[in-house]
């Protein structure tokens, strides 16, 4: 285990047709690290995860895994996924399930073990068929771990799952990063990132358009939204510091800023006028749009 | 990973367990009760020949199961529910045919006996004495073990006054006018007859050869248009192609013989064919006339403790050969017909010289195969065809409630009909048949004769000289009416007598037993000819042979005339058409037809 | 390659197989039509019906026919509607994520076809057996049973390649549409024999016609073709539909296809 990164994708650009799903993406996953790969549906993060686990083919660019291409036999020993899938098959029972991944691989985990560590204990002789979502989801997170991977892919692991049940995974999850194992989870909940994760690689619309630890994603996508009737123009607000977007809807200005105690003092110097103000939070798409406009428009900050 | 491994043992236990199970459920599948090897200790009345493969009359079917009872065929099909004490015999590898049927055959001395050894269950007899029919009848209405093939027959053929089967020596009541036609159809009736034979030849087909006087053709219409009143089938003996259309346009049902003299075009055949006549064409007689030698290669093949000593004669005898291509025409006119659709029954007009009772029939089949017939239609002319142009009730197929009469024969015979020789078992009316010739008797050893020539000149009266003596020979010993007296008259052997009616090949005459008991035959080998003086009153003779264990046969002949003065005569003595002849039992010098008194002489009667 | 990692690729096949079987074992809308259903026709139609005709030919041949349906049916639903269901919900991309050996998977799946197919033959030969009175050589029971399982490798193939094409239900529907008209098509019902000469020419281009002719062969009730015809044609159609199997997959991976955008769910 002495590779720098545990697994990379350099230079990937990967197309469906006249669809591309990822463009120039570099990715990298540190050793021993939680790297959760955030963005919205059709971002190209299941793309990226199926290129590392070696089953959708490398189009142009490179991805490795343990330094080796991504399908090798010796990197499917020590690597587990959890997959966007409706199941494994109902007929047979959890601890079936279980003995026949274990099979897949050298050195397994003791199943015992397995059922602890995805808090499954006391079902593993019911049928697939007959569990729950959030136990189906155990189960597929305890046939990720089957094979005591170094690497573990979680792909939307909580997706459609309710809020309960998603917080309980996440503490399988959290345990499960106290062991020291590289994972990688995709998800579009930055509530969910922010919780497992020691990095986000942000994703959107096939590029990363951001990069780094979960305070400073969190910071850069707590953008707002100002509105209110001004005659403040759109352009005489883009100047101001924090600013990501301006845009005149109707009778409103809507401007979208990382700074709006900042921007409302401003407009109040401008137009002492101005009426029907209202700050709101904006939306995970809005955070991700700011970062885009980041990331879209490399000239100085406006 | 020592605990993951247990699912993985335990599976291929459950795997190795269940498969034994399975090849142990398998073994324990019922199998078939084993069945008797073919041949061995042959199951006879009520049994089964199981697994063979069939023909039934029509087609081939393979795999086949035939239950006998009681002299019945009681069911057949592929794996019959068999009762489980049924004896079998297991026919794999073989093919079980329906008793043959010989279309064409003369009855006399042991032919039935011979038949039936080479696989012939019922003949169709076209002239015999008509004294036979009325046994014949009972014999083939009763299911009981016989040694003789059912006789069916018609019994006295129609001709004119001195017309072809006066010859032959046997009572023939000849027709002059169309007017006796229904009196003489119903005398036939009364005698057992089972259908008319008729006459149609004047032997112009013959090239001229032989000069019969014929039926004309009102009385031939006459004949059929009785026949059909009776409900009797009128069957017309034809060798040439004209006689032979006109027959069919009388309404004739039948005609006993293919035409040699000239091809049939393809719209007279088709005319025949629209008809409804059915031809016997008796290749095996026709073909050895020409030099054919398909009998004799038949003879070859067959194991010799099988033939009787007429079988060996008849085939031997070479007293019908000549040379011509009337042969191959019979064949061709063979080809056509079956092509036109004329059905087609297999007879041999066995045991005419060329030809032997029941083992003809094989080569008989193998002449039609070489006609262009198909397997199966060689097989149903010989079978299922003969049965129902005559018809012949319960015979001809292997079917349910027909006579259990049966043949079964090693090998594949669709695939070639030679192998119908190789006989295992013959079942008649559900009896195994055994196959030994019923006239068998050991023949005394074969003596030696001194080396040089052997000459008997008479010197010293009649017995005088080599071997035991002259006497007395007439056709007597088969059945036959004729006489004849010796006397030593002058130093040479004077023999007079009257050839009568009685044996088909009649004869009277001298001959000289040249064992040192009468029918002990001697090795001749070395020398070559036969040469002795004559004279007498003009007619012809013929010298005839007897070899080894030859009674009861039509021993071969070689003809001579004795004319007013004396003259030698040196016949080569393979002139005699048998397998040896320097093994001679005796030499007869007889008077043959036509029918008569005659008087000749011999003297220095010489083998050198 | 060590002892220890041949034992483990080995027990891979075994385990896969084992739960390939425990899985449609405890399918009732697999196990069911497959196991049952050709025990049941049998029973009806050669053992009921046929054993009322004089001769035990009906339900002789029938019991090769039936045998060879028998085996039909869990290599064509195995394959066909099985392989396409598997990867409609993940599982094949799942597994191929392992190191589990593609080849595990499809032997066993046949493994599970030759398992459902020995018990629905010995069903059927014990049916018939005991019911119908058959009577065969033994070699015939023997080499019956191994001729009609050795049809798992063109059914399977036959499977594989309507697998490979259809997707989810689709692939039942297509699978009951070949399975069907291909088995009275090709005589294993009734013999093709009382069909037009038409349809008799039709049953010559399918592989139940062939496997079945070839199973018939053993009790010498086939139509009498050579037997090498039958061997040639099955062995030139199990390639042919694995070229076809293969062709699809690649068209259509293993499941990769849910990951086009807006494919994600």
């Amino acid at each position: 285990m002495s590779e720098p990164d545990i697994a990379r994708l350099s230079g990937v650009t990967h197309r469906y047709g006249s669809v591309v799903a990822l463009e120039e993406v570099d990715l990298e996953v540190r050793r021993g690290e939680v790297l959760a790969v955030l963005g919205p549906n059709g971002a190209g993060k299941t793309t990226a995860i199926h290129l590392l686990l070696g089953s959708l083919p490398v189009q142009t660019g490179k991805a490795t895994v343990f330094g080796q291409r991504p399908d090798a036999p010796g990197v499917r020993a020590r690597r587990g996924a959890m997959l966007q899938i409706s199941g494994v098959p109902d007929t047979l029972t959890v601890s079936e399930h279980i003995d026949l991944f274990r099979a897949y691989y050298p050195t397994p985990l003791a199943a015992a073990d397995l059922l602890a560590m995805a808090g499954i204990e006391g079902i593993e002789g019911r049928r697939f068929g007959k569990l729950s979502g959030g136990q189906k989801q155990r189960v597929m997170f305890a046939l990720a771990l089957c094979g005591d991977p170094h690497l573990v892919f979680l792909d939307e692991p909580t997706a459609g799952l309710d809020v309960e049940v998603r917080r309980g995974l996440w503490e399988e999850i959290r345990r499960h990063r106290e062991s020291g194992r590289t994972t990688v989870l995709t998800t579009h909940y930055l509530e969910e990132a922010d919780a497992l994760a020691d990095r986000i690689v942000v994703l959107h619309r096939g590029r990363v358009i951001a990069e780094g630890a979960p305070s400073t994603i969190k910071s850069r996508t707590a953008a707002r939204r100002v509105r209110c009737v001004t005659r403040v123009t759109v352009d005489a607000v883009a100047s101001v510091p924090g600013v990501v977007r301006s845009e005149t809807r109707g009778q409103h200005l809507e401007v979208l800023t990382s700074r709006p105690e900042a921007l409302v003092r401003e407009l109040f110097d401008r137009d002492p006028d101005l009426h029907d103000l209202t700050v709101v939070g904006a939306g995970l798409e809005e955070a991700f749009l700011a970062l885009t406009r980041e990331s879209d428009e490399p000239e100085p900050v406006r | 990973m020592k605990a993951g491994n247990r699912s993985g043992t335990r599976s291929l236990w459950i795997l190795a367990v269940a498969a034994a199970g399975f090849i142990a459920a398998l073994a324990t599948l019922p199998v078939p009760e084993s069945a008797a090897a073919p041949g061995q200790e042959v199951p006879e009345s009520r049994f089964a020949v199981v697994d063979v493969t069939l023909f039934d009359g029509e087609t081939f079917r393979r795999n086949q199961d035939v239950w006998i009872e009681d002299g019945r065929v009681r069911g057949l099909g592929p794996r019959l529910r068999l009762p489980e004490d049924l004896p079998r015999v297991d026919g794999r590898g073989h093919t079980l045919l329906p008793g043959l049927i010989d279309g064409h055959v003369h009855t006399f001395g042991g032919t039935l006996n011979d038949a039936l050894r080479f696989g012939v269950t019922s003949v169709l007899d076209q002239f015999t004495d008509p004294a036979l029919l009325t046994g014949a009848r009972a014999a083939r209405d009763e299911i009981a073990r016989t040694a003789e093939a059912d006789l069916f027959s018609a019994g006295m053929l129609a001709t004119a006054p001195g017309g072809h089967g006066t010859q032959f020596g046997m009572a023939v009541e000849p027709l002059t006018e169309p007017a006796s036609a229904a009196a003489w159809v119903r005398a036939r009736k009364d005698e057992g007859s089972d259908w008319i034979k008729i006459i149609s030849e004047d032997g112009a087909a013959h090239g001229g050869e032989l000069q019969f006087p014929a039926l004309d053709r009102e009385t031939i219409g006459a004949l059929i248009t009785a026949a059909h009143a009776e409900e009797l089938l009128a069957v017309v003996h034809v060798t040439g192609i004209e006689r032979a259309l006109e027959a069919v346009s009388q309404g004739a049902d039948g005609l006993v013989h293919v035409w040699i003299d000239e091809v049939i075009a393809e719209e007279d055949a088709r005319r025949v064919a629209e008809a409804g006549v059915f031809v016997v064409p008796t290749l095996s007689v026709i073909a050895s006339m020409f030099g054919d030698s398909t009998g004799l290669r038949v003879l070859d093949e067959t194991d010799e403790e099988l033939i009787s000593p007429m079988q060996w004669g008849t085939l031997g005898d070479r007293s019908y050969l000549r040379t011509g291509t009337e042969g191959e025409a019979a064949l061709e006119n063979v080809r056509r017909l079956h092509e036109a659709g004329v059905r087609i029954v297999a007879g041999t007009d066995a045991p005419n010289p060329g030809t032997g009772a029941g083992i003809s029939m094989h080569s008989e089949l193998r002449l039609l195969a070489r006609a262009g017939l198909a397997s199966d239609a060689v097989l149903a002319a010989a079978t299922s065809a003969a049965a129902e142009a005559f018809r012949i009730p319960e015979r001809g197929r292997i079917a349910e409630g027909h006579v259990a009469d049966l043949v079964l024969v090693r090998g594949d015979v669709e695939s070639d009909v030679s192998h119908t020789t190789g006989i295992v078992t013959i079942w008649k009316d559900g009896y195994a048949v055994a196959r030994e010739p019923a006239a068998t008797g050991s023949a005394p050893e074969i003596a030696s004769a001194p080396d040089g020539p052997i000459v008997v000149d008479f010197e010293d009266g009649i017995d005088a000289g080599f071997g035991s003596g002259w006497q007395v020979t007439t056709d007597a010993m088969n059945g036959g009416a004729s006489t004849a007296e010796l006397a030593v008259e002058a130093g040479a052997l004077v023999v007079r007598g009257e050839t009568k009616a009685g044996f088909p090949f009649p004869w009277a005459g001298a001959i000289w037993f040249t064992g040192p008991q009468p029918m002990q035959a001697v090795d001749f080998s070395g020398r070559t000819t036969l040469r002795f003086r004559t004279r007498g009153d003009g007619r012809p003779y013929t010298v005839m042979l007897f070899g080894a264990g030859a009674a009861g046969t039509v021993p071969p002949a070689v003809p001579f005339t004795a004319g007013p003065e004396w003259a030698v005569v040196e016949i080569p003595l393979e002139s005699f058409s048998t397998a040896d002849p320097t093994i001679i039992a005796g030499l007869a010098f007889v008077a043959q037809a036509p029918l008569g008194s005659f008087t000749f002489e011999l003297d220095d009667v010489e083998i050198r | 390659m060590t002892a220890a990692t041949r034992a483990h690729r080995w027990r891979i096949y075994v385990l896969e197989a084992r739960y390939q079987f425990l899985m449609v074992l405890r399918e009732p809308a697999f196990a069911i039509p497959t196991l049952l259903f050709p025990l049941i026709f049998y029973l009806f139609f050669g053992v009921v019906l046929g054993a009322r005709s004089f001769s035990a030919a009906a339900p002789t041949y029938m019991l090769a026919t039936y045998s060879v349906f028998g085996v039909m049916g869990p290599s064509l639903f195995g394959f066909g509607a099985g392989l396409a269901m598997e990867r409609d919900s993940g599982v094949l991309l799942l597994k191929r994520t392992t190191p589990m050996p593609a080849a595990a998977y499809l032997l066993a799946k046949v493994a599970m076809a030759i398992a459902f197919g020995a018990a629905v033959i010995l069903g059927i030969f014990l049916l018939g057996a005991h019911g119908a009175g058959v009577v065969l050589y033994r070699w015939q029971w023997f080499a019956l049973a191994g001729v009609v399982l050795a049809g798992v490798i063109p059914f399977c193939a036959l499977g594989l390649a309507v697998g490979a094409w259809s997707r989810g239900r689709g692939a039942v529907a297509i699978t009951n549409l070949v399975f069907l008209p291909m088995a009275m098509l090709s005589g294993l019902w009734i013999p093709i024999t009382i069909f037009p000469a038409a349809l008799q020419d039709v049953a010559n281009a399918l592989p139940a016609y062939h496997q079945a002719q070839l199973a018939l062969k053993i009790i010498d009730m086939d139509g009498g073709q050579a037997t090498l015809l039958h061997v040639a044609v099955l062995g030139v159609q199990s390639l042919a539909l694995l070229a076809v199997a293969a062709f699809g997959f690649r068209r259509a991976g293993t499941g990769a296809v849910s990951m086009r955008p807006g494919g994600t769910s």
